[in-house]
């Protein structure tokens, strides 16, 4: 099965010195069925921060840590190899929570119509179904970054007409819910990409499953997770909050190769 | 039946607060003192004695004559050096401590600045601000009070000290006078010796003791005493 | 029923209002952006409650708030509720208020909601209404506690000849309350937004009548999941309790939303490590979500075995298909609420509606019944205020305050806002009007 070595790398730097530093980090991935550690994955953080790492309450490993005194820079890295699988994760207690609307895949009046005149049928099965939503979203968002922000709502999205992964995702999300398949939104890295990136899991039978509405297809395998939650705002990637008056900019790489 | 615990606690910011309450009310007593002295000899002997005060204060010259330095002085907030500016800094400190002054100590200040207000609409000038001292008595005498955390009271004592001999040291009053503030104002800080700056106040010190206390390095250190 | 004599309070109102100036008792608003801050206005003719009517409130206020109390774990634990069938699941799981991160937490003493401002209003047939359960950040109280302690010192004749509950307690219950909570002993703190909040007047006022330390989000820090007051020369105290007035979102900024600097960084790791009491919880907000105000009266019933003594005002879910019927065919009289939050509809009157609205409307109802709550309005009593010299007519309601601690403690006196605009139907304290104080009359 195909092994992706993968490194993920951002690094901040302030205008100004800031301090009091908290941040809390989604960068390490999952262990399961579908993706394994053949290395341990490492992870660094500069300047020298206290950290701890912990499960935030959707399951994903967070790394919260504090730098007390004033720097200018904030660097983070995670890397290592995984062994990716079928993508097939068990789950015998599905957290009721993903069949209902969260805050960014609220439908509002027109995701409704077009769920109304999307027709899904009842009887086909729901990787069928799921195909025929993403086919659907394909049709409706263009993919053009720069538009959107992190609190754009699938709503919101869809009357813009574009969006980025994290778009796609999240009006996939909404239609798979209105027709009453749980969905999640997932967060991770993709051979290849220069950002991390967002597909959506939907749940059947015990199982969960991804399709990634972005390249309109199913994910087979060689994806490798970081974080899920009902959507972008339950797990974001990083967050932090600093004493300072300073502006970010920010620079994310993620390489990933076979 | 009643709790007994204490919640006592002081940040740094509070503590900031704190010695600029002590600071801005004294400033305002003593700036009304200080006004009064040089207005009585404005009546008749020295019409721009106003001049001398606003040098010793370290306050700009700005004004056209006796008169409006008096209705400035006092009354306009657009002025940054006027009694009233200083009675909303004050506020501005005391209203983020009522938990610790109490709303009684509070009131005080509120009500000399109602006062302050109505005074300017009705004209009346320095002769009618006799309430605004008898504020401010009030206002120390429910510091004293309602206070019940020393390190509370001594903060604010402490700002109010240090305001006093500045004010004492720019309006040339004898060392005499100076050194017996001093006394008191080291009686605020005894035991908390990392609420003042060592290096400061033994500067300050030599200033007062050995070397010319009307040297304006003297000013400079004792501003610099109070560190929280 | 007593003759209650308040004329004195009348004509003595001017020196009532200039202690109330003296005292600063005041309420923020923000306008065009703007922050304005003013005298709340006090009317000096007190809403007077029968003693006969009280202890049915008292008690009726007493289950509703054991009830909610007992939602609220089952929420966060079993969901007993819902699987009895009793609540569907998607009013939990849609609600805003819900948060995951409160699955399995347990709070201190298994309190949620310890400050529960319930609103109620009184029709004309003299029968009391709740109109609103509040259990996330309710304020108000310290308004008709401050009035209370004015008026009996400018006016010590008027509370001779009536006999009444004394309300200056309100921070004893609040201390005791947060006393019960309190996790190893710690310091006791009130968590203001700062200065700038609306309600800032009572941060600092309870704070200083329950002898409690107000904090600002900078003086606290969380450090291996404990929370520290920072005081002077690095000190750092233990904290034990938080009576916060930070909503939820604002309050963790690593694990909420906002990244804003109000609140404390891993305050909620804290907390759901037992380690420090929230006053009120976390997570609240899905059981005063304006849609499940419906189920109310079915959890007094679920959860205690009783039926429910106060009444909602008459309520309709189009989520279910009866009530969605009968709401589509009875608009035109009916109150329609938006239950989503923020930049919604608001609330809406039928009866202010022409046929256009009214079709319009039913077009959204049937779009997203989850979204929409519909209510027969109620006419309620209006309560004389001073109008100048005059006394005129103005609508109004009663916020009744709940402590939950060791007992659940109904302060004997609440917040009665009234509006400005005669022909106002909403009581809002942000949109101008003002409060009296309520008197509870003790039993002749």
């Amino acid at each position: 099965m195909p092994q992706l070595k993968y490194c993920y790398k951002t690094g901040v730097t302030f205008t100004e010195k800031v301090y009091i530093h908290h941040f809390l980090l989604r960068i390490l991935p999952f262990e399961n069925e579908a993706q394994r550690a053949v290395e341990k994955s490492r992870y660094e953080i500069l300047p020298k921060a206290k950290v701890c790492v912990g499960f935030d309450a959707f399951g994903n490993k967070i790394i919260t840590g504090y730098i007390d005194e004033k720097h200018d820079f904030f660097e983070f890295l995670s890397e290592g190899t995984m062994e990716t699988y079928e993508y097939k994760i068990r789950d015998p207690h599905l957290n009721r929570l993903y069949l209902y609307p969260s805050k960014l895949t609220k439908p509002a009046v027109r995701i409704r119509e077009i769920h109304d005149r999307l027709h899904v049928l009842p009887e086909i099965s729901t990787a069928d179904k799921v195909a025929a939503i993403s086919q659907a979203v394909a049709s409706l968002l263009r993919y053009e970054p720069g538009v959107t922000g992190i609190d754009t709502t699938a709503e919101e999205a869809l009357s813009l007409g574009c969006g980025v992964c994290q778009d796609f995702s999240h009006l996939m999300i909404s239609f798979c819910r209105l027709n009453g398949i749980p969905a999640r939104y997932a967060a991770g890295f993709i051979e290849g990409e220069g950002f991390s990136h967002a597909w959506v899991e939907y749940y059947s039978d015990g199982w969960w499953y991804a399709f990634d509405p972005t390249h309109n297809r199913p994910v087979e395998t060689a994806y490798i997770k970081i974080a899920q939650g009902r959507d972008y705002a339950d797990c974001p990637l990083d967050k932090g909050v600093f004493r300072g008056l300073a502006q970010q900019q920010l620079d994310v790489s993620v390489k990933t190769e076979q | 039946m009643e709790s007994t615990k204490k919640n006592d606690g002081i940040s740094s910011v509070k503590a900031g607060r704190l010695y600029w309450m002590g600071r801005y009310a004294e400033r305002v007593y003593h700036a009304l003192h200080l006004l009064r002295k040089h207005y009585d000899r404005m009546i008749d002997e020295e019409p721009n004695a106003y001049k001398d005060f606003c040098f010793k204060m370290g306050i700009a010259d700005q004004y056209t004559s006796a008169e409006n330095f008096i209705e400035s002085y006092l009354y306009d907030s657009e002025n940054p050096d006027s009694i009233i500016n200083m009675l909303e800094h004050l506020n501005d400190n005391a209203i983020l401590l009522r938990e610790e002054i109490k709303s009684e100590t509070l009131s005080y200040i509120q009500l000399a600045i109602n006062y302050m207000k109505s005074s300017k609409m009705k004209g009346k000038g320095l002769g009618g601000l006799q309430y605004i001292t008898d504020c401010m008595l009030a206002l120390w005498g429910s510091v004293d009070e309602r206070i019940f955390t020393r390190q509370v009271r001594h903060i604010i004592l402490f700002g109010k000290f240090v305001e006093c001999i500045d004010l004492h040291i720019r309006f040339d009053y004898s060392l005499d006078r100076i050194n017996n503030l001093y006394d008191r104002l080291k009686e605020c800080f005894y035991g908390d010796y990392e609420l003042f700056d060592e290096v400061q106040f033994y500067a300050f010190e030599k200033q007062l003791n050995i070397y010319n206390y009307k040297d304006s390095k003297t000013l400079a250190f004792l501003n610099n005493i109070f560190k929280a | 029923m007593e003759v209650v004599m308040y004329e004195l309070l009348i004509k003595q109102r001017d020196t009532v209002n200039k202690w109330m100036d003296r005292f600063g008792v005041r309420f923020g608003i923000y306008k065009n952006g703007v922050f304005n801050e003013q005298l709340f206005p006090f009317d000096p003719i007190p809403r007077i409650i029968t003693n006969e009517d009280w202890v049915e409130i008292e008690t009726g206020l007493k289950q509703r708030v054991l009830a909610l109390n007992k939602f609220l774990y089952d929420i966060y634990h079993e969901k007993k509720i819902v699987k009895d069938g009793v609540i569907p699941e998607e009013f939990i799981y849609s609600s805003s208020g819900y948060l995951p991160q409160c699955e399995g937490v347990t709070p201190s003493k298994n309190i949620y909601s310890h400050i529960s401002g319930i609103d109620l209003v009184q029709n004309k047939d003299g029968t009391w209404y709740v109109l609103e359960d509040n259990l996330r950040i309710p304020s108000g109280a310290s308004y008709p506690m401050i009035a209370r302690s004015i008026t009996r010192k400018v006016s010590p004749e008027t509370f001779k000849t009536n006999i009444l509950y004394d309300n200056r307690n309100y921070s004893a219950l609040l201390r005791k309350t947060m006393d019960y909570v309190n996790v190893d002993n710690g310091l006791e703190v009130i968590l203001t937004p700062g200065r700038y909040n609306s309600a800032y007047f009572e941060h600092s006022y309870l704070a200083e009548k329950a002898g409690v330390l107000l904090a600002y989000a900078d003086d606290l820090i969380v450090e291996d999941d404990k929370v520290y007051y920072k005081g002077l020369y690095d000190k750092k105290e233990r904290v034990g309790v938080i009576y916060r007035r930070i909503s939820d979102d604002f309050l963790d900024p690593l694990v909420f939303e906002s990244g804003s600097l109000l609140g404390v960084p891993n305050l909620f790791r804290a907390y759901s490590e037992g380690n420090v009491a929230i006053v009120n919880a976390f997570g609240n907000g899905v059981a005063d979500d304006k849609g499940i105000y419906y189920f109310v009266p079915k959890m007094v019933e679920y959860y205690l075995g009783e039926k429910a003594i106060l009444k909602n005002a008459p309520t309709y879910l189009p989520y279910f298909e009866e009530d969605q019927t009968f709401v589509l065919e009875n608009l035109s009289r009916l109150v329609i609420k938006d239950v989503a939050e923020a930049g919604g509809y608001g609330v809406m009157f039928g009866r202010d509606m022409d046929d256009i609205r009214l079709a319009e409307v039913r077009k959204l109802v049937e779009i997203e019944p989850r979204r929409w709550i519909a209510q027969e309005v109620i006419d309620f009593i209006d309560l004389e205020i001073m109008d100048g010299e005059k006394k005129v007519l103005r609508k109004s309601d009663l916020r009744a305050f709940v402590l939950s601690g060791e007992d659940t403690m109904v302060w004997p006196s609440g917040l009665t806002r009234y509006t400005r605009n005669p022909h106002s139907f909403i009581v809002n304290s942000s949109q101008g009007g003002g409060f009296k104080d309520t008197w509870v009359m003790k039993k002749q």
